[in-house]
């Protein structure tokens, strides 16, 4: 089990994270809030880069600082900028990162065919990374993550680069993987997580918004969430008078989905709150929001 | 029940502390010693990996021996050869070898995109510069008593107190180096340290001959030798704390 016990961190009179309490057992993580909320700082922690200016991450009951070694023994990671010697073929980079994880030779000859083979890059696993796409570089970063089979894996903005079908089957590689594993897999992007997180973990103002089920979080939003058909004359007003969550085209008219705590009108329809209805909700007044994609 | 329980015999002080040890032992990590844990990187990574960058430090190291030799060499021209004391050379000298490996592997390595990956990894970044910076010691060693050795051919040189004279200058300077490299954070302080180094000696040779011929020359072999050991002995402490102590305090 990993668990922050209040830990802040601040860069000079900066404080990028305040007060934060978490747990973590095996299972899926989601941790999602816009660029700039704090993610990274949180991430790099807990992969021991950066060391929190107040608090304690304890694994096992156990400090991680005091763990040393043993706890990076433990340990994947995929930062959110991956980088890779370009003259060299996958294979001889996992090869190096092996060595430095401290993995047997023999064994990791094979683990490496293995994950190169589950990344899909079983064919080029001989060619230099320089003529990989962003795509590709990206999976050679999840096979290294999972090169000494760890305990804990995180993944910090791992689906960047990565087209629709490659990040479906990113995402059965994670639900394959977190049966036996703590996985933290910190994106901006719902759908990343939306199907596959345990639990999501929401930041905003330096501190834990949310950590609980994609259900619960949604939940939130109950009896909130509507759609509605207008026209483009009546989209102004509506736009004005509600927190407009989406709006998609649909022949003349457009139909909007949005939040009110009003009288609902006969003429829209109640709908079930999603994740991203929430995200779009708590990070209306975020600036950092319209850095993020959606 | 309660007979039974009296009849068991209660530890003598000596199986008490035997017992006690035992437990301590098997509960606790066995201490690594610092020797044994190089042979370990060593063994694990292998020279491949470790020095990877080899034909980058090899080139960097090319251009400075041409950059430096020329400079030495137009110094002399220009203050008369009179001037300037040929141990004063071997002293400046010898850490600009190992300024050169060790500089370029801390600025390359922090620069490097794949720097927090390997950071995490079971032998990070500070495990292996520790490694390195002890074979660079010894690679600059051995260019130091190849340069000495090519002075040698043209100068009046005593190559055994040379070389002495380099180790210990390599060494003072390695601690320095290393000492400034974990207490402050950024590369103008590297720059002073080696600007300094050079600097100091220069003038204190140039202005003050006498004065530096003394600290130099007549500073009898064993004071060489004995400032060489304690320098050694610091450099390899403070190694021993990059290997062990400094590796996990968020270093970026």
């Amino acid at each position: 089990m990993l668990v922050l016990k209040n830990v802040s961190k601040k860069f000079g009179d900066f404080t990028a994270l305040e007060d934060i309490n978490l747990e973590f057992n095996n299972g899926v993580y989601g941790l999602l809030a816009p660029n700039g909320a704090g993610k990274t700082t949180l991430i790099k922690m807990l992969v021991t880069l950066l060391f929190p200016t107040k608090g304690e991450i304890e694994y096992n009951g156990v400090e991680i600082t005091s763990l040393d070694e043993q706890y990076r023994n433990v340990l994947g990671y995929l930062p959110q900028e991956f980088g890779y010697y370009k003259n060299y073929t996958p294979e001889k980079y996992l090869n190096y990162l092996a060595a430095l994880k401290g993995l047997d030779k023999n064994e990791s000859k094979k683990r490496i065919s293995e994950l190169l083979e589950l990344v899909g890059l079983g064919d080029v696993t001989r060619k230099k990374m320089k003529k990989f796409s962003g795509g590709m570089i990206q999976r050679v970063g999840i096979a290294q993550a999972m090169l000494n089979d760890p305990k804990i894996l995180i993944l910090d903005e791992p689906t960047a680069g990565l087209d629709p079908k490659e990040r479906g089957r990113f995402r059965k590689i994670l639900t394959t993987l977190a049966r036996d594993r703590i996985i933290i897999l910190s994106t901006h992007i719902v759908s990343d997580v939306e199907s596959i997180a345990n639990e999501i973990i929401m930041i905003k103002n330096k501190t834990i918004l949310y950590k609980d089920t994609v259900t619960n979080i949604s939940a939130t939003l109950d009896r909130k969430v509507y759609e509605a058909e207008v026209a483009y004359s009546d989209l102004y007003r509506m736009r004005e008078k509600y927190q407009i969550l989406s709006e998609r085209q649909e022949r003349e008219n457009m139909t909007i989905r949005f939040i009110t705590r009003d009288q609902p009108s006969e003429k829209w329809k109640m709908v079930t709150p999603s994740l991203e209805d929430v995200f779009l909700y708590v990070y209306e007044d975020d600036d950092t929001l319209a850095g993020s994609a959606k | 029940m309660r007979d039974n329980l009296k009849d068991i015999p209660y530890l003598d002080e000596k199986s008490l502390q035997k017992e006690i040890s035992a437990i301590i032992t098997n509960g606790l990590d066995p201490k690594v010693a610092f020797w044994s844990y190089l042979a370990t990187i060593y063994k694990q990574i292998g020279l491949k990996f470790l020095f990877k960058d080899f034909i980058e430090i090899l080139f960097t190291f090319l251009i400075t021996l041409v950059i430096g030799s020329a400079f030495i060499l137009s110094t002399i021209d220009y203050i008369h050869v009179r001037n300037v004391n040929l141990y004063t050379i071997v002293f400046i000298w010898s850490p600009m070898t190992y300024m050169v490996m060790a500089y370029l592997f801390f600025v390359n390595q922090k620069q490097k995109t794949t720097y927090e990956v390997e950071m995490t990894c079971k032998y990070n970044f500070l495990q292996l510069a520790a490694f390195r910076m002890l074979m660079f010691s010894a690679i600059s060693m051995l260019m130091n008593g190849l340069f000495i050795y090519a002075l040698i051919l043209q100068y009046e040189l005593n190559f055994f107190y040379a070389f002495l004279l380099s180790s210990t200058s390599l060494f003072l300077f390695a601690v320095l180096f290393l000492y400034v490299q974990f207490h402050t954070r950024t590369h103008v302080s590297k720059i002073i340290l080696l600007i300094v180094w050079l600097g100091s000696n220069l003038l204190a040779s140039y202005y003050s001959m006498s004065f530096y011929m003394n600290f130099l020359k007549q500073i009898p072999f064993y004071v060489y030798g004995i400032i060489a050991i304690v320098a050694i002995v610091f450099y390899l402490k403070s190694l021993k704390g990059l290997l062990f102590t400094q590796k996990m305090k968020g270093w970026m």
